[in-house]
C-alpha cells in the first residue's frame, strides 16, 4: 500500500540527482566559483543519493514488516471467523466426546474378550477331565472293557464245559446202574430155580425115605432114586457157582459205582467251587466295570454341563460386540457429519459467503443419535464406567 | 405341543445363546438375522413368541414389528425387543408398537429363559 509519504521517498533519489544535473547545467555558464559550487552540488546530490538508497530499504523493510502483520491479522481474523464458524468449536467439543467413545468401546471389547478367553480356558480345561475320564475307562483293568468282556466270555464257556463233563459223568453212571437193575432180575430168577430144585431134591428125598423104608432087600429103586438125587445135587452145585459168579460180578459193580459216585462227587464239589469263584470273578469285574462306568458318567454328565454353563456364559459376554458397534457406528457417522459439514463449509468460502454452523445444536444432535448409557455419559462428562449396567427390563 | 420361539437378531452368538438355553428348556427354535430373514421363515408358520433385536441391517426390529401386527395370524404373537438402548425414548416407541417387554443387552442366559417362560410355556 503506496501513501504519499512513500511515493516521496522513493522520488527522493530522482530529485537530489536532478539537483545535481541543474547546478551542472547552471555552471558551465560559470568561472572557478561556478566550478567549486558544481563539485559541492555533485557531492550533495551523491550524499543524498545514498541517503535515500538507504532509507529505502528501512521502508522495505517496514513494508514487509507491515505486510506479515497483515497476514497474521487476516489469519486471526480468518481464524475469528473460522471460531465464528462453530467448526472450531465442535472439534473442540466433539474430540473429546469421540475419544472416549472410543475408549469405551475399546474397553468393553477388551473386558468382553478377556471373559471370553477365560471362559474359553474352562471350556478347554473341563474337556481335558471329560477326555482323561473317558479314557481311563476305556484303557483301565487289562485293556479296558472290550478286554474284561472277553476275559469273562472265556471264564464262563469254562465253567460251562466243566458242568457238561460233570454231567456226562452222571450219565455214564445211571446206565451203570441200570446194567445192576438187570443182574438183579436175573439173580432172582436164578434164586427161582435154585428153590425148585430144592423144593424137587427135597420131594425126591422123601420118596427115596418112603421107598427105602418100604423096600427093605428090594433096593433096586432106591438106587434109581439116590441117581435122581445126585443129579440134582449135581445141577445146584452148578447153580450155586454160577450165583456166586453173578454175586461176585454185581459186588464188583457196585463197588465200581460206588468209586465213580464218590469220584464224581469230589468232581462236583471242586467244579462248583471253580464255578462260584469264576463266576464271583466275573461279577466282581462286571460291578467294577459299571461302578468305573457310573463314577465316569456321572464325571461327564457334570463336566458336560459345566461345559454348555460355559458356552452359555461366554456367548452372553460376546453380547459386548453389539454396544461396541452401536458405538462406533455413531462416532463413524458422527465423523462423516463433520466431513460434510468442512466440505460445504470449504465450498462456501470459496464462494465468498460463510457458513456457520451452532456448535450446540450440532452436539445435541449428535447426542440424540445415542442408544446406550454410556455413549451419554460420555458425552455429558460423566465418569467413565467400562462395563454395561445391569439388565434392564421394561415390561409393558 | 412344543412351543416355537423366533429369535431374530443378526448377532450369530446372540443367536447362538438363544438356541442353547430354549432349546434345553425344551422349546423350539427359529432362526432369524434380519426382519426381511424373520418375515420369510415365519411365513404360514405358528409362532408363539418372538424375540427380535432393534438394531438390524435391511429391516430393523420396530419396523419388523410393525410388520408382524400388521399380519392377522401373528397380531397377537407377544413380542419382546433387545436392545442395547436403555433410552425411555426408545422403549416408549416400542411400546407403541405393541411389544410386550423391552431387554437391554447384555443379559444372561438365565434372564432370557425367565422372560421367555412369562409368556410361553415349553
Amino acid at each position: 500500500m503506496h501513501t504519499e509519504k512513500d511515493a516521496w521517498i522513493w522520488m527522493s533519489p530522482l530529485v537530489s540527482g536532478g539537483a545535481g544535473v541543474a547546478a551542472l547545467l547552471g555552471a558551465t555558464g560559470l568561472s572557478g566559483l561556478g566550478a567549486i559550487l558544481t563539485i559541492v552540488l555533485v557531492m550533495l546530490a551523491v550524499a543524498c543519493a545514498w541517503g535515500s538508497a538507504h532509507r529505502n530499504h528501512a521502508t522495505l523493510t517496514r513494508l514487509a514488516r507491515q505486510t506479515q502483520d497483515m497476514i497474521e491479522q487476516e489469519l486471526s481474523a480468518a481464524r475469528q471467523k473460522g471460531s465464528g464458524n462453530g467448526l472450531e468449536e465442535i472439534c473442540d467439543k466433539a474430540a473429546p466426546i469421540w475419544v472416549k467413545q472410543i475408549e469405551t468401546a475399546r474397553s468393553q471389547t477388551e473386558q468382553g474378550i478377556t471373559e471370553v478367553a477365560a471362559r474359553f480356558a474352562g471350556i478347554v480345561e473341563r474337556l481335558q477331565i471329560s477326555v482323561t475320564s473317558s479314557q481311563q475307562v476305556a484303557g483301565g483293568r487289562d485293556g479296558g472293557e472290550a478286554a474284561v468282556l472277553s476275559q469273562s466270555e472265556s471264564d464262563l464257556v469254562a465253567v460251562s464245559q466243566s458242568m457238561g463233563a460233570a454231567l456226562q459223568k452222571r450219565a455214564a453212571m445211571v446206565r451203570d446202574v441200570h446194567e445192576l437193575i438187570s443182574y438183579t432180575a436175573e439173580l432172582k430168577h436164578m434164586a427161582t430155580e435154585v428153590a425148585e430144585i430144592a423144593s424137587q431134591t427135597n420131594l425126591l428125598a422123601l420118596n427115596a425115605a418112603i421107598e427105602a423104608a418100604r423096600a427093605g432087600e428090594a433096593g433096586r429103586g432106591f438106587a434109581v432114586v439116590a441117581d435122581e438125587v445126585r443129579k440134582l445135587s449135581s445141577l445146584s452145585s452148578d447153580t450155586g457157582k454160577k450165583m456166586t459168579e453173578k454175586v461176585n460180578v454185581i459186588n464188583s459193580a457196585i463197588a465200581a459205582v460206588i468209586g465213580a459216585a464218590e469220584k464224581f462227587s469230589e468232581d462236583d464239589t471242586r467244579s462248583v467251587t471253580e464255578a462260584e469263584q469264576t463266576i464271583r470273578r466275573v461279577l466282581a469285574n462286571f460291578e467294577s466295570v459299571t461302578k468305573n462306568l457310573s463314577a465316569s458318567t456321572e464325571l461327564l454328565r457334570r463336566e458336560s454341563d459345566g461345559i454348555r454353563s460355559e458356552i452359555s456364559d461366554t456367548l452372553v459376554y460376546l453380547q459386548f460386540q453389539d454396544r461396541v458397534s452401536q458405538i462406533l457406528s455413531h462416532v463413524r457417522d458422527n465423523l462423516d457429519g463433520l466431513h460434510a459439514h468442512l466440505k460445504r463449509y470449504v465450498n462456501e468460502r470459496h464462494g465468498g459467503s460463510m457458513v456457520t454452523i451452532d456448535a450446540n445444536s450440532w452436539l445435541n444432535e449428535m447426542a440424540l443419535g445415542y442408544t446406550t448409557a454410556e455413549q451419554r455419559r460420555n458425552h455429558h462428562g460423566e465418569i467413565h464406567k467400562a462395563a454395561a449396567e445391569e439388565t434392564e427390563i421394561t415390561f409393558f | 405341543m412344543t412351543k416355537t420361539v423366533l429369535i431374530v437378531d443378526d448377532s450369530d452368538s446372540l443367536r447362538q445363546l438363544a438356541c442353547i438355553v430354549l432349546k434345553r428348556a425344551g422349546y423350539e427354535l427359529i432362526e432369524a438375522c434380519n426382519g426381511v430373514d424373520a418375515l420369510n421363515k415365519m411365513n404360514g408358520r405358528k409362532v408363539h413368541l418372538i424375540i427380535s433385536d432393534v438394531n438390524m441391517p435391511l429391516m430393523d426390529g420396530l419396523t419388523f414389528v410393525k410388520q408382524v401386527k400388521s399380519l392377522p395370524e401373528h397380531k397377537f404373537t407377544p413380542i419382546i425387543m433387545l436392545s442395547v438402548d436403555s433410552f425411555e425414548v426408545s422403549c416408549q416407541e416400542a411400546r407403541v408398537t405393541g411389544v410386550k417387554a423391552w431387554m437391554v443387552k447384555p443379559f444372561s442366559a438365565e434372564k432370557l429363559l425367565d422372560m421367555v417362560s412369562r409368556f410361553v410355556q415349553p
